[in-house]
């Protein structure tokens, strides 16, 4: 792992690594993320931020309290995702079935 | 002698029933079961949207104490919750149906069979606009007009569709050049379809610079829509879209003028392409409109296709600049408004039946699944099929990645079929793409593989970087904003783009 960078800690236990995925996607624009886990033993990962270019260059002060709260987020909606899935699928299922859209015997 | 009864009902129905205690419509403690949403963070407070696109804008952190069950079942904010279907207080059966009743009205448009069939009647034009998009040709050239061989074989797959209605868009180039195929096709299309009882509608897209007796008699005859370009005043207007004699904006503006006198008031839009000078001059564009007496305004921006990528340092400009070009266009729209005179912005419009009504729309350019081949088919004047009209342009540029086929060779069964089509499928759904599966503005935004294509180099595209998604959630995020802030008179504005009353024209409204 390079010394530069922005580290921010995350308990694999509390944050799941698509949460931490989901996250950095937003950053990628201005930022090389690298997800370092400390061990296979330890249950945090280190997600390293380096600035791409100038715009966040300027701001290293923030980023570690931006990245976290994109993290606490993505992790929320894989939250709501879980426990809604099986009745979205049940809404979607229901509307399109009663819409006209599939050929008889396919309903 | 009175009409109401003085005598009490006194029957044991009425006597014996009695309201439940208080207590029994609240569940203990806090046992809501969530249902399906989405949110967004802001710099103050969290936009919840529910999984048929109602939304609510509460404190920040509202997300997370939804779903870690902190919300006070006695709040207000509970009450909305449940009335609104983000969370279920134990009448699950019922909130599903609700939400699927309210999903499938939402959904049905895009989800009708293609409805839209533009035919580019030639790539011949008098004009050389310097964003065009259609990489026109001179107007000696007819080796680039649609014989009337094609012609009937583009009606041909066109008919295949199943859709009820069908719009028929002529446009080239500039089709009025092509007066014989204009007539040709409406004659044709109308005497085909009526076998099969469908509905029609027919839209001509033309600069208005060759506009002839004969052209506007067939229209008013057929009750044809007219669509042209008018970019604002003609400082911009000749700027932006040259021709021999510097007149377009002379000839545009007379066009006009003869379509509302012989065809009627709502028979001519106009829309304007944003340029680098027309960021200059938002509220000169938006004068310009009202002075021709048009009633809606399209604040389009520049497309990154033909001519626009060529003659980008001089007509380009970044995403940012156009949207503030836009909010202040949009400003002095709604102080038009304000002032009587009714004007929409059609982009707003569209976005605002997403926002506020329990439908869709139909606007290919922002569908999910995406219009591309769904909802719209380009018929070139080669006939070769285009998933869109960008895809067209991308072709005009070299690239025919989007071409599925040609009339001559292909049914619209075999089209829907290739597997070029069956690719662009893969992109289709902004449900499954990455940044906008997780995000508050899915319903009320769409997926554009073409636009990701152009601009980005695969039809998935990358969200962060990506204009179509900047420029989206920018507009979106300004008329939540609008709504929620700008008071009374604006709402009452904006509710009647999406709700119109009599046309602003009626002598009988009045101001008060």
């Amino acid at each position: 792992m390079e010394s530069n960078g922005t580290v921010v800690s995350f308990d694999r236990s509390q944050f799941s690594q698509d949460a931490l995925q989901r996250a950095a996607y937003w950053f990628t624009t201005d930022w090389d993320i690298e997800f370092v886990p400390l061990s296979d033993e330890s249950p945090i990962t280190n997600v390293v931020l380096r600035a791409r270019n100038d715009r966040s260059s300027r701001m290293t002060g923030e980023i570690a309290v931006e990245f976290r709260q994109a993290v606490l987020d993505a992790q929320i909606r894989l939250q709501i995702g879980r426990e809604t899935s099986g009745v979205r699928e049940l809404i979607l299922a229901k509307a399109f079935a009663e819409a006209g859209v599939l050929e008889p015997g396919e309903q | 002698m009175s009409a109401v009864p003085t005598r009490p009902l006194t029957l044991p129905f009425f006597r014996d029933r009695h309201f439940r205690d208080r207590g029994e419509f609240h569940p203990a403690g806090s046992g809501y079961s969530l249902l399906p949403f989405r949110f967004l963070r802001s710099d103050d407070r969290e936009c919840l949207v529910n999984e048929c696109g109602e939304y609510l804008l509460v404190p920040l952190g509202t997300a997370a104490r939804i779903v870690h069950r902190q919300i006070d079942c006695e709040s207000g904010l509970y009450a909305d919750l449940c009335a609104k279907q983000f969370i279920s207080d134990g009448r699950y059966k019922t909130d599903i149906d609700l939400l699927a009743t309210k999903v499938r009205s939402k959904r049905r448009a895009a989800l009708r069979p293609t409805q839209l069939h533009i035919f580019v009647l030639t790539l011949r034009c008098d004009h050389s606009c310097h964003y065009c998009q259609v990489s026109r040709q001179s107007t000696a050239s007819h080796e680039f007009d649609m014989d009337e061989q094609t012609a009937n074989r583009a009606i041909d797959v066109m008919l295949e569709s199943p859709a009820q209605h069908l719009t028929v868009e002529l446009q080239g180039g500039e089709p009025t050049l092509v007066p014989q195929r204009i007539e040709q096709i409406i004659t044709a299309v109308k005497e085909r379809a009526s076998v099969s009882g469908r509905s029609l509608s027919f839209v001509v897209t033309t600069n208005l610079a060759n506009l002839t007796p004969d052209l506007l008699t067939l229209f008013r005859n057929e009750s044809v829509h007219v669509s042209t370009s008018l970019d604002g005043p003609a400082f911009i207007h000749n700027a932006n879209r040259p021709r021999p004699g510097a007149n377009s904006h002379d000839l545009a503006c007379e066009g006009i003028n003869r379509c509302i006198a012989e065809l009627g008031p709502g028979s001519v839009s106009a829309l304007m392409t944003t340029t680098q000078l027309s960021l200059r001059h938002p509220v000169e564009i938006v004068n310009e409109y009202v002075r021709r007496s048009l009633h809606t305004i399209f604040l389009r921006p520049l497309s990154p296709y033909g001519f626009a990528t060529k003659t980008a340092a001089r007509t380009g400009y970044f995403g940012t600049q156009y949207l503030a070009f836009f909010k202040a266009a949009l400003d002095r729209i709604i102080d038009v408004n304000l002032s009587g005179y009714s004007l929409t912005e059609i982009y707003s419009r569209i976005l605002l039946t997403k926002l506020l009504t329990p439908v869709g729309t139909g606007y290919v350019d922002l569908q999910s699944p995406a219009g591309a081949g769904f909802g719209v088919l380009v018929y070139n004047y080669d006939g070769d099929v285009y998933l869109s009209d960008e895809g067209r342009m991308l072709a005009e540029m070299g690239d025919k990645t989007m071409r599925i086929g040609n009339v001559r060779d292909h049914s619209r069964r075999d089209l829907l079929r290739s597997s070029r089509f069956s690719e662009m499928v893969e992109a289709w759904c902004n449900e499954s793409l990455p940044g906008c599966s997780d995000c508050a503005f899915q319903l009320y935004c769409g997926a554009d593989p073409v636009f990701n294509y152009a601009t980005q180099g695969d039809i998935v595209g990358h969200r962060p970087t990506n204009e179509f998604c900047k420029r989206n959630m920018a507009i979106i995020s300004h008329l939540l904003n609008l709504i929620e802030t700008g008071g009374d008179d604006v709402r009452r504005i904006l509710w009647s783009w999406v709700v119109p009353k009599a046309p602003a024209h009626d002598p009988e409204l009045v101001q008060t």
